[in-house]
């Protein structure tokens, strides 16, 4: 019995780490260690804050034991809580009966196909990758005379990100109009290079709850900035 | 087998066997679906050749550490000593220790080969030698192995025979009734025959389809609807759904609602069952698709309907692992 709906999706990702603690261990043994943090996408922001920040608040004084079980995790790197609109929710195909156009729509997410679709496995655009976020994909290019500049080929690179995740960027043309300042483009740089050496993905997200969750990411690399300069 | 008839086997009465004194545990492990997927997963990532193998009379290879007697079987009575009972050394088809005897014994050889047990699925084993490696999944007497290289496949299937009677299916076609069909891209499970023939024995080979396997109504309660009479078919179609959804996570949901009240099944629970074998009648060709994933990323979506159940007010939360780009684990619990 949970007392809030926040509880219950915390219990829910409590048993989603159960099992990538499970399959972590089973790929190590199997000598494919996993190296980048597992990603579990959650539709409810208070979880997604929970996870992270201890902070002990009224309503949640009773969970305490799962609590610590995935702040744990997230503190030693093997685990990152992301919030994922509801929309994009694949879990959400087993948790309760869906309308047909977005049950057929969730179901591709899960690979499952037919097999005229797949013969030769062609097919790969409607792919699962398509509609759930995949936050890895989002690759730096390479710092080479052809590219106009790092930040502009980030910014690019993040837009393009964007675009794979939400459908908010959709023309190309409408990213030339986004210009950032200079100092915001470097928090970005320097932003994408901590949680690359943490090892976590990097997304960009068009909800506004997300957008606040981001920033949170912002003001440590405000403040990791800040202490770079200081020890230049 | 080709000719059953020609078979004959000396099956012992294992209900006849007091626990304490004929046997001890009987707990033998078999392997999980999500270890079959994550396997199939990195042998096609690394496009290693996997083969099937089938151990002949599997059972009788055990040994056994309780002191078991049996009558002489019929018509092989020794005619000198008609009063004489056998003390059995090795396991017999019927014991109730022989899967566990059975499975004790592989475990010894495959250790023996240099194979180690993996910690999270005790049906797994790997072997890592000179830099090649090989995947060893055990359910009862099918295996599926699959290693780095063609050669050391034949090594290890050589030293298998060594210790067992084993046949080499060639590269995986059908793995506990499941078909597995291998291309470039990866694997693809499929379960269509068992669909067809759940289909035909619930009497629903020619119904209509319906595009979901589930409704979009709230879930019943357990006092809802009157109680059905035949409860006993309900349950065993519900089991075999279960086994549907191991290639099947898009009925995973509607099965769990299904399961939830098999004491007692009242017939608003029956109409949600017949509605997911209409869903099945539409889909039967759906198959899982194991991708390569040439990085090893665990993603995973995690969620929760609060209070969901109506009797209990008890949460559901539910979630789907993928590795890579091919889902690996799924639950739906309450």
């Amino acid at each position: 019995m949970s007392r809030s709906s926040a509880e219950a999706e915390y219990r829910a990702i409590a048993n989603a780490i159960a099992e990538c603690s499970w399959l972590r261990h089973l790929l190590a043994e199997l000598r494919c260690p996993v190296p980048s943090a597992t990603v579990v996408f959650c539709d409810n922001i208070s979880s997604v804050y929970m996870s992270r920040n201890p902070v002990h608040h009224q309503r949640t004084k009773h969970i305490e034991l799962d609590i610590h079980f995935i702040r744990e995790k997230v503190a030693i790197g093997e685990l990152r809580v992301t919030h994922v609109p509801s929309a994009r929710q694949v879990a959400d195909v087993f948790t309760k009966g869906l309308p047909s156009a977005l049950f057929l729509d969730f179901r591709d997410s899960l690979s499952i196909q037919r097999p005229a679709e797949t013969e030769g496995g062609v097919k790969r655009c409607s792919s699962p990758t398509a509609r759930r976020p995949s936050p890895q994909r989002l690759q730096l290019p390479a710092h080479d005379a052809h590219s106009p500049s790092p930040q502009s080929a980030l910014l690019h690179c993040m837009l393009a990100g964007h675009r794979a995740h939400a459908a908010t960027y959709r023309a190309p043309a409408r990213t030339a109009h986004v210009t950032l300042r200079p100092m915001a483009t470097n928090v970005i740089v320097y932003m994408y290079s901590y949680m690359m050496n943490r090892s976590c993905p990097v997304g960009l997200y068009s909800s506004t709850h997300s957008y606040l969750y981001h920033c949170h990411d912002l003001l440590i690399v405000c403040y990791m900035s800040v202490i770079l300069c200081i020890s230049r | 087998m080709a000719n059953w008839s020609a078979t004959r086997r000396w099956v012992v009465r294992g209900f006849n066997q007091r626990p304490g004194a004929d046997f001890g545990e009987t707990f033998s492990p078999v392997i999980k679906p999500a270890t079959i997927r994550t396997v199939l997963t990195l042998v096609a990532t690394y496009g290693w050749p996997a083969h099937k193998l089938d151990v002949s009379n599997a059972f009788l290879h055990g040994n056994l550490q309780e002191h078991v007697y049996s009558q002489q079987p019929t018509s092989f009575i020794d005619s000198h000593h008609p009063d004489a009972v056998c003390l059995l050394s090795r396991s017999l088809y019927g014991l109730r220790q022989a899967p566990r005897a059975w499975f004790e014994r592989f475990v010894g050889h495959v250790t023996s080969l240099g194979f180690i047990q993996s910690k999270a699925d005790s049906s797994l084993f790997v072997l890592r030698q000179n830099g090649a490696t090989a995947y060893l999944l055990l359910y009862v007497d099918d295996m599926i192995l699959s290693a780095s290289s063609a050669s050391l496949l034949q090594h290890v299937i050589a030293r298998l025979r060594d210790a067992f009677k084993v046949k080499d299916m060639g590269p995986v076609r059908h793995f506990l009734g499941i078909n597995v069909r291998r291309n470039h891209a990866g694997f693809f499970l499929s379960q269509e025959q068992y669909a067809e023939e759940l289909l035909d024995r619930a009497g629903m080979a020619n119904c209509n389809t319906a595009p979901t396997p589930a409704d979009t109504k709230p879930k019943p309660s357990t006092t809802e609807g009157q109680l059905i009479n035949d409860a006993t078919t309900y349950r065993s179609i519900v089991g075999s759904l279960q086994y549907l959804t191991i290639t099947r996570p898009d009925i995973a949901y509607a099965v769990q609602q299904v399961c939830l009240h098999m004491r007692a099944p009242r017939d608003v629970l029956q109409t949600m069952q017949k509605r997911i074998l209409r869903y099945i009648k539409g889909t039967v060709s759906l198959r899982v698709q194991l991708r390569k994933a040439p990085q090893a990323v665990i993603t995973s979506y995690s969620d929760a309907d609060w209070a969901g159940c109506p009797d209990t007010r008890r949460s559901t939360s539910r979630f789907g692992v993928f590795l890579g780009e091919s889902l690996i684990s799924w639950s739906s619990k309450r």
